[in-house]
Order: C-alpha cells, then structure tokens, then sequence
C-alpha cells in the first residue's frame, strides 16, 4: 500500500489515475476522488492553492469551524495564509462509518482529513501516522490519555478535539420535587433515587439500549459500569476477560436500573439523540450523556427544561466512578497528498483560540487542558469542571480493530439480559465467547 | 404452369432470414455488452468476493477460502434467526399487501371510487423518499412521544403507552406495518390496472348468468386477475426482501437481532464488522433467492403464452 | 314463456336521447328485430328489456308483469353479445353450464344438460376447450349454447353475427331460426344488417335517432314502408328517390325530375300533385320496355341477378333484371317505371303519401 505514498506527493499523472481509478468495484467512489486529484494537478503549479478536503459531522455532533459557526475569520485566515482551500463533506454521525469503510475499501479516499469516533484500530491502515508530526506545545497541553483512542500498534494516527466523556445530567426541578438536595454519588444512591423519581408519569432514568454497536451503543454505555465495578474488556494479550464479577455486577446494575425505573423506551432508542429527547421533555429525571449535549438541551427553543440541569460525575460502583470516553478525534489519510498540510489544519483546530470559541460559541468542551481550565470558559459552560473532574477517573471504550462487531455482540447480549430473556450472568458469559472467536480470528 | 413454391422460394428465402438474423445480432451486441458489464461482471464479483477473506481495510489482497464463508453462516444463529425473520417478513407482507392492495383495487375501480383524487391519496406513501417515510415511522412509534401511543392512551385503546420497537415480536411486526403501508399503493395500481383489463362485458354476461357480487368476483374478476396477481405476489416478494430503509432508520435490527433480516445482516457484516467475504456470502445466498422468484416470475407469463401458440 | 312489452321507454345520458318513447309489445314465441343504424338506440334498448340498464322513464312488462325492478337473472332473460362475451378461462362446457353451476344443480345434471345443448350445437367434441381455441363460429355457437341451457323466458341476441364472415353469418342465420323454430321461445334480435331482420323475424322493429319508426311484418316494411327512412333502409340494392314534381295536364299524370317526365298511370299515383317524392325499387325500373331513353353507366352482374345502374349525371337509377343480362357502359336503354312499384313520400315530413292522398 506503501507506493501511493510514492506517488501522492508529486501531483498525478494520468496513468496513475487511471490505475488507481481500476480498483475493483469501486467505481463510483473512484469517480468521487478525481475532482480534487485533478485540482491537485492544476495546484502543483506553485501560485494555486492547495485543496484540503474533510470528511466531518454535521451539527449537533462535533464539527470544525466552517462546518460549525465559530472561528470562521480565524479559519478564512488560516487558509490564506497557507494557501490552501479547505472544502466540507459533512454528513450525520450514523453515517460516516460506512461512508469510510467504503472508500477505504476502494482505495481512493477522497478526503485528506477524515473525523473519526472509536475507529481508528479498524481503519489504521488507512491513516498517516501523525504523531510525529504534531507541535510538541499541542501534544503537552493535551491529556495524555486523550491519545489512547487514536493510537493503535504504538503509532498516533489522530487528535482527540474535543474532551467527551458521559457524564450525569438530571433534572434539578425533579429533585428539588422529590426532596433529593444532591446528585447521587453512588450505585445505591443511583437505584434509590431513580425509584423515587419515577412517579407522576415520568421515569428516573433513561438511556438508549436500541443499537448495541458503536461507541455510545449499548455496549459502550456498559463498559462505563464495568470499569466502575473495577473490571477491564481485555487481558495484556487482547483476550477478553470482562467474564467477571465485574463484567456480571455491570450487566447486573443496568437491569437493576431498568427495574428500578428506568423509561421503557430506552431499549428501543437507536442513538443519543433520542434520549436527550425524552430527557429535556421532562419525561425523565436522569440520563448519562455527552458534554456536547450540554448546550443544546439547555437551549429553551428545543429543550422544555432549559436552565433546570445539573450535571454530575458518574455514580461510583465498587471501584469508584468510571466513564467512556467519545473518541471525537481528527485524522489524516494516507492517501492525502498533503499530509503536512493537513496536520497544520488540525492543528488549527485545535489552536487555543480556536477551542476557546468551540467551546464558547457550539458548547462542544475543548480538550486543551489550558482552555479547559480559562475561567472564561469554566463559567460559560457549566459542566467543563465536571468534566474535567469526570476525566481523572478511568474512561476508556476499549476501541479495537473489530469495535464493531465486538460492541454489536456485547450489546445484542446485554438487550437480552435487559429484557429478562437471559440472566446477567449467562449474557456476560455468552458475550465473553463471542468476543474471543472475534478477537481470536482478527 | 405449375410452380414449386419451395424450390423458388427457399434458397432467397434461406440467405435473407440468415442476413436478418446477422443484423439482429449485430445490433444487439452493444446492449448485451453493456449488461455484461452493468449485471454479469458485478455478480460474478460478488459471487468471488464470497469465497475470499477479505475486509474493508484492504479486500483486494483477500484471501481464497472455498465455502468458509458459507460454513461460517451457515453455523451462525444471527443468520438463521434473520433467514428466518426474511422469510416471516416475505410471506406476511405479501399474503397483507396483495390481499389489501385487491380490496383498495376493487374500491377504486368502483363507479363510486373513480375520483381521481383517491388515487392521488393513495399514492402518497408510495410518493415518500424510503428514508422519509422510516423517520416518520420513527416518530409515530416513539413509545415516550409518539402519535400512536398517544392515540392510544387518549381514547383507552392502549391502557398503557407501548414500546412498540422494544419488544422482538412487536418490533418485527410494526417494522411490517410501515413497510406495507408504503408498498401497497403500487401493488394497488397494478391490480387495479388489471381490473380495468377485465372486459367489461363479462361482467354484464355473469349477471345474466344469475351472479351475485361475490360469485362474479369469485368466477369472473379473480380468474381474469390471476396472472396479474401472480407477478404482483413474485414482485413484492423480491421487494419485501430487499427491505432496508426501516431497519436500519427505525431498529438498527435490534432489539436483541429481532429485526435483523438478510439484507441488513449483508450490510451489518460488509460495511459495519468490514468482512466482505461474508457480507458478499450473505448477499449471494439472498440473490440466489431472488434470483429463483425472478425465474418464477417470468414461467408466470408463459403457459398463457404457449397456449396462444398453440392455437396459431 | 312470456310476451314482452316497452310502454313509453325513455332513456337519457345527459343531454342525449337514447331511447325516445318506445311502445313495442313482442307476442309469446314471437320473433321481433330491432334494426336501425348504430346509434339509433337499439342496443339501449335492449340492454333495458335485459335489465342491464335502467330506463329514465317507462316500464318493461313480461308476462303482463313490470320487471323494472328485476335483476337480469330475475327477468329470466338470456342474452347473446355481439362478442360473444365468453368466460376466457372456463372450457366450454363450464361456459355453458356456468349458470346451473350458480344455481346449484346436481353436477350430473349440469354435465347431462350441457352435453345435449353441446350435441344440438355442434359443440360435444370440443367442450373441454377453452373460448380462444375455438373458431369464430363455434364460440358464436356456445354464446348460444349459454343461452340455450337456461330455457329462458326470452332470449335477446345483440348483433350476434357482426364478427363474423359473410359465408358463416347466413350459416348462423339459418341456425338461429331453426333454433327458434324448435324451442318457440320469444326473441328480440337488434342487427343493423336489413338482410339480417328480413330473412330472420316475425316482425321488425325500425328505429331512428332512439324511436321506432315502423313496426310490421318483413312484408310490410318492404312494400308499404310508412316513411322514406323505412323505405330506403329496407331493400338492397337501396330505393331510388327523386326530388321532383307531380303534374297533371291534358289528363295525363306525369313525374318531372329535371328535364324529364315519366308518365303514370292516373290511378298509380296519389290524387294530390305537387312537390313529392317519389321511390322506385330496382325490380321495378324494366329496360328497353319504351319509355326514357338513357345510358348505362354501370353493369354489376351477380349471377342470379344483374343490377344496370343508369342515367345522367347525379340523376342515377338502379334497374335489377333476374340472370345474367348484357349490356355495356355507354350503351342507351329505354328506361320505364312499374306502376305497381311507385311510392311517394311528403318531402318535409319523409311519411308516405297514399294513393287517397292521405300521410300513412
């Protein structure tokens, strides 16, 4: 795979176009990587500017600036000052998986920079190595676990750019009706309070169990339970071992949950979003959810209780409190032509200005440690201490090569024990033995 | 004079048809190089990527594994439980939309239901983009804040609200709902199409005969529909299989792979898990399936065919 | 068995008229046909008396009884279509028993009438075919048989023949008579075919524009037709109108047409002169018998017969003489008119003005 790097760097000739157009059944996808191969060819001219093309979300999921609205004069700046001309493809989370395997299969990915969430293992082959390359002043003012989602066989392939860690959010109108002064600090204190808040047709607790995959599936929320019980996904090898007490006691709790009062539509929610919906309809008292949802849900045009949210760090289980972590990161592909380039606009991305305003204008938290800690933006956003706070515990989302297909069987697992079609314990030992035959036949 | 029609007309007979054939053949070569290239060659594709190991990262330098992939399938629950799941969505989707579409047929081919604007009515949900009509579901089965809950709470139908998604067999099911709400305005088209070709005659004939309403549509109107009805149920088997949209918009086949059918395992092993090889395996076995209907679908036309022959 | 009886039919479709006051009463076992061109509100008509159609005003009686609100089965009407209107997927012996099968009769006594309306038909050799693998007569023959098998009260026929063959249309013919012969049963028959309603009925039924201008025996509408309409849609080859002037003078009764006169004799003509009309069948105009002399213009020899049709410009006469008879185009004949033969009609009303001068 190394020869496109070969010929990448100095503009294409035709031949190899054609050549890297032949992939097979890749047609349509090769059709979409020549408009900015072909720009490429007019830009190595040494006057034009150079094409930077990204692969992001679209709001209200994590974006850039020019995508989202912040630092656009900044980000105007920045392109001309490095002639360069940055251009969007940005599409729903739900999407941008498959969006990638596809191209990556293809072999042509058209991008240069592409958002990444969890799937660095699975596409590593496929991204540049840019730990190298990044400033030393970026990388120490980052927390030094932000790099483990993005670093796969020892290289950093990515930049987390923004800190997301689930955190408690609840309502504090509920509380004060219930006679409940604090958030709860602990599994029992979790359970107790979601059975005294379900009453006058609401429900304590709400999540969404509906799509067991994929960082913040029904898997993911789980392994914030487990390494809050003190247990760990894999060995020093790779081999799963959460068949434990801990792996049990974390399935255990989140039936406890359910039981206790948790909204009956949580296993049938597919993605974040519609919980958050139940949430700040007041339908429900308490959620886990990301910091990026902090803003929007306390936005009175789509939120019924905006102004009455308190946010917490996770209730602790046996081994304290624990969360996962949401991978929201920035990488660069192999088959940019501008690697360098590319990394200096994530870079960009991740300047203290431009952070400052993410935070400040979208609510998305930045991940600088300095920005987190500016008083300015402490204030503004309300929840950046908890966060902060949240992030010296363990969160980890354990993302590998096959995070898919491992969070798929863990979570299609789990929605059976929810749904009382089998014990914790037997889910958890069902879902151990599909990890391993998936982990083994990697 | 006496003439041998053979001797003097075959020999020129012989050279032209043989010249037209040649020139029909010629003719042809084009379209059938285009649909070598746009059918053969992707199938016969899918159908080696079905015996490689190979994954998204890198699928050109997969691996021959024979019928692995088929093996592997094959001792899999998920895809039995979704082989199974296809085959309860098939077969109750046709039975409710060739059964529901005759009767919406059979209203609007009545002196009553000629108003041109039932049609317009009728074709809406067939109107609406795939993905639009899944979001719509989506919200009308929203256990917290859906339509249908609400419905049903406010007049007492439902004591209490339902999560419709939530539950394996209520799931599959209101999936079903949606997808036969969107399909049976074309099957009613085309039944409906086959109705107006039923001479009207025959009807007056059958009331002479002493019919009555039902006797007519049992020996007349159902008769005469029948190979219509026939392609409508192999067409919408082939369409009920390929259903997507609502999977993965409304479920993501879940919960616990209730929802999982073969289309959206095919595309949760390729595009989600990055297997190719398997994810092709799986495709190929749902075009094997397909593949037999589209042959039923053309022996359909063909005894009626092979009789009209026979009369010449 | 029944008579049938229309008094004052009226059926509209919006602003059209299909049927305007029909009065017809058809006797038990009668034959009657409804003929006219299309459009003339026959098939109406008939559609009315078969309950298929529901007339704006007026009522249907059969057996002295108003059917009006009877269904066609009720009626005990059986009916032939024009296409024969076979059930496509039934073999032909379940199209002609398909009415016992409504009813419910026994299954062998379905099989045993169909096999002997199939015997009588023709039909027993290819009753396990189906409609479309029958030649045109056959499948005419099981629209019959269909009818056949209900013994019904009245059988009404809608141009039957029409899609059929000259050769096989007389052939039907004559097996629709015998057919009637035998089983007595009353018909009506709408036909725009005049060859057709003479050679087949007891009495015809000439309609126009939706009401019937003439009711009366084959006899009758050939020789005393009671309008030019009835008089010209009657008789091949067509009645020879003039548009001329009846004159008396010096006691001699002539016809003027143009330049020239044919004189008749004064009791062939009405006893008022004037502006008539004045129509001459073909066997009535004799050839070089004296009289007119005027050229033939064309010969159409038809073996039994040969019509010469003769005279000047748009003036046209057609002369029918029995056998082969020669003459060439060009050639100049005496033309003189049969006494017998003449009928005059009111120019404005079209009614046929009798020899006592009155309108008939």
């Amino acid at each position: 795979m190394d020869d496109r790097r070969l010929v990448a760097p100095r503009g294409l000739t035709r031949r190899s176009l054609l050549k890297r157009g032949a992939g097979l059944g890749a047609g349509a996808l090769a059709l979409g990587a020549m408009p900015p191969f072909l720009a490429a060819c007019g830009s190595s001219t040494p006057s034009g500017p150079k094409e930077l093309k990204v692969l992001t979300n679209q709001p209200p999921d994590p974006a850039p600036p020019g995508v989202a609205d912040y630092s656009e004069e900044a980000f105007a700046t920045w392109q001309t000052d490095n002639a360069a001309r940055v251009s969007y493809e940005s599409i729903p989370y739900t999407q941008i998986h498959d969006k990638l395997a596809t191209a990556f299969a293809s072999g042509n990915p058209p991008w240069d920079i592409v958002y990444m969430s969890g799937w660095v293992p699975e596409f590593s082959k496929n991204l540049a190595t840019i730990g190298d390359m990044i400033s030393a002043e970026l990388k120490s003012d980052l927390p030094p676990s932000s790099f483990k989602t993005v670093t796969w066989d020892g290289k950093i392939q990515g930049v987390v750019f923004t800190l997301s860690l689930m955190t408690l959010f609840y309502n504090t109108e509920h509380f004060e009706q219930a006679g409940l002064s604090e958030p709860p600090k602990t599994w029992d204190d979790l359970l107790r309070y979601t059975k005294e808040l379900t009453r006058d047709g609401r429900y304590g607790w709400v999540n969404n169990y509906g799509a067991p995959e994929g960082i913040g599936g029904t898997a993911n929320l789980w392994m914030s339970y487990l390494q809050q019980a003190g247990g760990t996904m894999y060995d020093e090898g790779g081999l799963p071992i959460f068949n434990d007490a801990a792996g049990v006691d974390a399935a255990q709790f989140m039936i406890d949950l359910w039981d206790a009062g948790t909204e009956p539509g949580s296993i049938s929610y597919v993605g974040i979003a519609d919980t958050t919906n139940v949430f700040t309809a007041g339908k429900a008292s308490m959620m886990m959810n990301w910091p990026f949802m902090w803003k929007p849900a306390n936005d009175p045009a789509a939120s019924a209780i905006a102004g009455k949210i308190g946010a917490a760090v996770l209730p602790a289980g046996a081994a304290g409190t624990a969360s996962i972590d949401g991978t929201d990161a920035f990488t660069v592909t192999t088959a940019s032509k501008s690697p360098e380039l590319a990394t200096k606009l994530i870079e960009f991305y991740l300047a203290p200005e431009v952070q400052k305003r993410q935070v400040l204008d979208t609510g998305w938290l930045p991940i600088r440690l300095s920005t987190l800690e500016d008083a300015e933006v402490q204030a503004a956003a309300t929840n950046a201490p908890i966060v902060l706070e949240q992030a010296k515990s363990p969160y980890d989302s354990f993302v590998t090569p096959d995070y898919i297909e491992v969070t798929q069987a863990i979570g299609t697992e789990l929605q059976r024990c929810i749904r009382k079609e089998k014990s914790a314990q037997q889910a958890i030992k069902d879902a151990s033995d599909q990890v391993a035959s998936i982990v083994t036949s990697r | 004079m006496t003439i041998d029609p053979g001797a003097v007309a075959r020999p020129t007979g012989r050279s032209y048809l043989a010249r037209r054939r040649r020139t029909g053949t010629l003719l042809v070569l084009p379209a059938l190089a285009v649909l070598a290239l746009i059918l053969a060659l992707p199938i016969a594709a899918s159908l080696a990527l079905s015996l490689m190991d190979a994954d998204t990262a890198d699928f050109r330098f997969g691996v021959f594994v024979g019928l692995d992939n088929y093996r592997t399938l094959f001792a899999d629950p998920v895809f039995a439980l979704a082989l199974r799941n296809s085959i309860y969505w098939m077969v109750v989707e046709v039975a409710v939309v060739v059964v529901v579409a005759l009767w919406f047929a059979l209203l609007l081919n009545h002196p009553m239901g000629r108003w041109s604007v039932f049609r317009i009515i009728l074709l809406v949900p067939w109107a609406l983009a795939p993905v639009a009509n899944a979001v719509l579901w989506k919200w009308i089965y929203n256990s917290s804040y859906g339509i249908l809950n609400f419905l049903g709470t406010a007049t007492g139908v439902l004591p209490d609200p339902v999560v419709w998604l939530g539950d394996p067999g209520l799931a599959l099911n209101a999936l079903l709902v949606a997808e036969i709400w969107k399909e049976i305005p074309f099957i009613t088209l085309l039944l409906l199409a086959g109705l107006q070709n039923v001479p009207r005659i025959l009807y007056r004939a059958s009331r002479l005969d002493g019919a009555g309403p039902w006797q007519t549509f049992r020996f007349v109107t159902l008769p005469q529909l029948r190979t219509t009805i026939l392609i409508c149920i192999v067409l919408q088997s082939i369409w009920a299989l390929k259903s997507f949209d609502l999977v993965y918009v409304l479920t993501r086949g879940g919960p616990a792979n209730a929802t999982t059918m073969l289309n959206f395992l095919a595309y949760r092993v390729s595009f989600q898990f990055g297997n190719l090889g398997l994810g092709a395996a799986v495709a190929d076995i749902l075009f094997f399936v397909m593949f037999l209907l589209a042959l039923a679908y053309v022996r359909v036309f063909r005894p009626a065919r092979a009789a009209e022959r026979g009369v010449a | 068995m029944a008579d049938v009886e229309l008094r004052a039919i009226t059926k509209r479709y919006g602003a059209v008229e299909a049927c305007a006051d029909v009065n017809l009463h058809v006797a038990d076992g009668e034959f009657v046909t409804l003929l006219g061109p299309s459009g003339c509100g026959k098939t109406t008509t008939l559609n009315i008396i078969a309950g298929l159609d529901e007339p704006t005003s007026g009522e249907v009686l059969m057996g002295g009884k108003v059917v009006n609100d009877l269904t066609p089965y009720e009626r005990d009407v059986a009916m032939v279509f024009q296409n024969y209107a076979l059930y496509p997927h039934m073999s032909v012996a379940d199209n002609i028993g398909f009415t016992l099968r409504l009813r419910k009769r026994p299954r062998d006594e379905i099989r045993r009438r169909v096999q002997t309306v199939a015997e009588m038909l023709e039909l027993a050799h290819v009753l396990e075919r189906l409609p479309r693998e029958l030649s045109g007569g056959q499948q005419q023959r099981v629209a019959l048989g269909r009818a056949v098998i209900r013994e019904p009260a009245v059988f009404l026929f809608d141009e039957p023949f029409s899609n059929l063959d000259a050769a096989l249309r007389v052939k039907m013919r004559v097996e629709v008579k015998e057919l009637h012969q035998r089983l007595g049963i009353t018909s009506l028959f709408v036909t725009h075919d005049q060859e057709e309603a003479l050679s087949l009925s007891d009495r015809i039924a000439i309609m126009r524009d939706g009401h019937v201008e003439q009711v009366g025996t084959p006899d009758d509408v050939y020789a005393q037709p009671r309008t030019r309409y009835v008089a010209r849609f009657i008789g091949s080859p067509q009645m020879d109108i003039f548009t001329g002037r009846l004159e008396r003078r010096d006691g001699i009764t002539a016809y003027v047409v143009g330049s020239a006169a044919f004189e008749i004799p004064g009791e062939a003509a009405p006893t008022c002169d004037g502006e008539l009309d004045m129509g001459v069948r073909a066997e009535h105009v004799r050839l070089n018998a004296g009289g007119i002399p005027m050229p033939v213009r064309v010969v159409q020899p038809l073996g039994s017969m040969t019509y010469v049709t003769i005279g000047w410009d748009e003036e046209l006469l057609t002369s029918r003489l029995l056998g082969m008879a020669h003459f060439s185009p060009g050639e100049a004949v005496t033309v003189s008119l049969d006494p017998a033969g003449l009928l005059f009609f009111d120019r404005e009303s079209g009614r046929r003005v009798l020899p006592d001068g009155a309108l008939a």
